[in-house]
């Protein structure tokens, strides 16, 4: 396989786990995730567009999910199962 | 000219035996300058001391710089075996001196400039690689994530480019300021030329002159001067690009020919310290093994991967 296509495999095809954070320390964060979308040819416009949305989505999973967590360590302390 | 001077050259004159009361006297002066070459030569300070090679130079002044060239033709006619100069030659001589010091030191310069030049590239290169190599994990992360490999070495290079314009920058600053102060401090190499006398020497076409230029001498300077031309700024700046575009080639295509699960193998010290103690704590489910400051001491010490888990090492199942 060539480079290239094997370049993107990686890109399109195959997700990543990293065990450590392997992210680069002088880049931000969105310009972090950016160094992924870079590769599958969005645009810069597009690409900011995409994280904001996704850093939305995260902001919003966060806070649903402390009020699940203030919720249910309610429901544990009072000690009636009623949810 | 008089042509007293065509018996030089020829038989020996009689030995002078006859008393010279004008000696030592203002009279005596002006008529010594009318000696014949061969009395001149025969002529000693006691009887056995003889002047026979002593006199060798004779100064003939011309009485206009214009007819210089037709005196030298005279007297190559009239003395065909001496060695003819004139002023011109002595002050080339002397400017030519002054003019090769001159060019010896653009030489050096323009030699120096080069090593100086050869010794930057080799170390800008040298450097960019150090660089490049202690950031294989990076783009071991890049390459994993989908860069193709002309993508990191446009990276490395662009980076390297911005270095090299901001360092020809401060180069040609640093040169403007250099200039200055050469400019400034520059010493001037001296050089005194005897000058051809004012040419009021009217009826006298040749003469014994004692010492041609010691009436009138003038002093040549060659001033050191550090000239700043657009050429060299633009030279300059070029150049620094073009080294930082050499040293960005060489790194990122070191960089760019790794495979990620190769270069991501390349931990630092500390990385597998972190997977380790992550693993530790989820497995324990105790937060006090995560805390670097307890693990780091029981997990450092080990050369990696024989206490940690086999999980802990980072990731190497992405094989191309």
């Amino acid at each position: 396989m060539s480079e290239r296509v094997v370049a993107r495999v990686r890109a399109r095809s195959i997700g990543f786990v990293f065990q450590a954070f392997n992210l680069m320390p002088m880049l931000s964060a969105a310009e972090n995730v950016e160094t992924a979308l870079a590769p599958l040819g969005v645009g810069g416009a597009e690409r900011r567009r995409l994280i904001l949305i996704a850093a939305l989505i995260v902001i919003v999973a966060i806070v649903v999910g402390v009020l699940i967590y203030l919720r249910r360590s309610r429901r544990d302390r009072d000690g009636r199962g009623e949810s | 000219m008089r042509s007293s001077l065509d018996a030089g050259g020829a038989a020996p004159y009689p030995r002078a035996a006859r008393p010279r009361p004008w000696r030592g006297s203002p009279e005596g002066e002006r008529r010594r300058s009318r000696l014949l070459l061969a009395r001149a030569q025969q002529t000693g300070a006691t009887g056995t001391a003889k002047l026979n090679n002593e006199v060798n130079t004779i100064y003939v002044s011309a009485d206009s710089a214009s007819s210089i060239p037709a005196v030298q033709q005279e007297l190559t006619k009239l003395l065909p075996t001496a060695a003819i100069t004139d002023q011109n030659d002595l002050a080339s001589q002397v400017t030519g001196s002054v003019g090769s010091a001159a060019s010896l030191a653009n030489n050096l310069g323009k030699w120096l400039s080069v090593a100086v030049l050869v010794a930057a590239f080799g170390l800008a290169i040298l450097l960019t690689m150090s660089a490049v190599a202690r950031r294989v994990r990076e783009f071991g992360t890049l390459k994993a994530l989908g860069w193709r490999g002309g993508r990191i070495v446009g990276q490395v290079v662009g980076e390297s480019l911005v270095i090299g314009v901001v360092g020809g920058a401060a180069g040609v600053a640093l040169g403007y300021g250099g200039a200055a102060l050469i400019d400034k401090l520059a010493t001037r190499l001296s050089a005194i030329v005897g000058s051809s006398p004012p040419t009021t020497a009217s009826g006298v076409a040749a003469r014994l002159a004692q010492q041609v230029g010691s009436s009138a001498t003038h002093t040549v300077y060659v001033t050191l001067t550090a000239p700043v031309t657009l050429n060299a700024i633009g030279l300059a700046v070029v150049l620094a690009l073009a080294g930082g575009l050499l040293a960005g080639a060489f790194g990122g295509w070191r960089a760019a020919r790794l495979r990620p699960a190769a270069a991501l193998r390349k931990v630092e010290w500390w990385s597998h310290c972190v997977a380790w103690t992550w693993n530790s704590a989820t497995a324990n489910g105790s937060r006090s093994a995560a805390r670097p400051g307890r693990a780091s001491p029981r997990c450092c010490n080990c050369s990696a991967g024989s206490t940690a888990p086999p999980g802990a090492r980072s990731s190497s199942t992405a094989r191309t």
